[in-house]
């Protein structure tokens, strides 16, 4: 029983180290931080392992955990989690898809990463979800919000993140 | 559409992929162990339980078992003993009649007197 829970966990960890790291560094831009954040969410869900009620996936409750690790770190740093306003940033005309991807492609690593730090907080974390390849009701339970919620997020992230790259492109 | 914008996602990750830092899982495992005590001996502790205690209680019934027959031999015992109290009392009750007796004995003492002139007078002043 107990070598099956730390076997369950092990695997868990081992698919989830990467995306969660990524998610905690693009949130508090600190990878120093978002390691211990990670350690930490990781060491809190072991201990509630077997609360875990199975009404989603696994990992969907893990993600969860990492979150509210994240949102707590912020309460008690106080530091304003929607601190850039999304009016600051013009919306613009959603482009063809396979010209996004050709201008991703284009882009440099460097030039992505910065674009991914211009967006919003809410908007890094939808797309850092939707990178780790998470579903529409997946992210909208670790969310806690609705569904058409996270997808307008998300499409308004995308466009940021267009219209960054093509400034960048034709820079 | 829905497979165009999946790639857009994995595309933007390939494009902004983040290592791990050198030695994130020695830090986290050390926190594992420190805060879940050693994990072996964790386990050791939990097979004790599954199969130690078993067999813990099976010992100790077993000593239960075995202490039966003691018991048993323990009331024999006891049965002996107060058959042999029984005798003694049975001998006291002898002694005391014996005791009796001798005393009898000593009351005939004026029948039987050891002194010389009373056994002359006895025997009509020879």
């Amino acid at each position: 029983m107990q070598e099956t829970k730390i076997k369950d966990f092990q695997d868990q960890y081992k698919s989830l180290k990467g995306p969660f790291m990524r998610y905690a560094t693009a949130l508090l831009k600190d990878s120093a931080l978002a390691e211990e954040i990670v350690h930490e969410a990781f060491l809190s869900a072991y201990s509630k392992w077997d609360t875990f009620q199975q009404k989603s996936k696994r990992s969907t409750w893990l993600w969860s955990i990492l979150r509210n690790a994240c949102l707590q770190h912020f309460r008690r740093s106080e530091f304003k989690y929607e601190s850039v306003s999304e009016d600051s940033l013009e919306n613009t005309p959603s482009s063809d898809e396979g010209a996004e991807m050709k201008l991703i492609q284009m882009s440099k690593e460097a030039v992505v990463k910065e674009a991914l730090g211009l967006l919003t907080p809410l908007q890094r974390e939808v797309v850092e979800l939707r990178m780790s390849g998470l579903s529409m009701e997946e992210m909208s339970e670790i969310l806690n919000t609705p569904s058409s919620t996270v997808k307008s997020h998300l499409h308004r992230a995308k466009k940021h993140l267009i219209k960054t790259l093509q400034g960048e492109t034709n820079e | 559409m829905s497979k165009n914008k999946n790639n857009f996602f994995e595309e933007l990750k390939s494009k902004s992929e983040t290592k791990l830092p050198e030695g994130f899982d020695e830090r986290f495992w050390k926190k594992f162990d420190e805060q879940y005590t050693d994990k072996k001996s964790f386990l050791l502790i939990r097979r004790f339980q599954l199969w130690g205690l078993p067999l813990f209680a099976v010992f100790l019934f077993s000593i239960w078992f075995y202490q039966k027959p003691n018991e048993y031999h323990a009331i024999n015992d006891t049965l002996n003993m107060q058959a042999e109290l029984s005798d003694i009392s049975e001998d006291d009750f002898e002694m005391a009649l014996n005791l009796e007796t001798l005393e009898a004995i000593d009351l005939d003492e004026d029948i039987y007197p050891s002194d010389i002139d009373e056994w002359k007078q006895l025997l009509g002043g020879v």
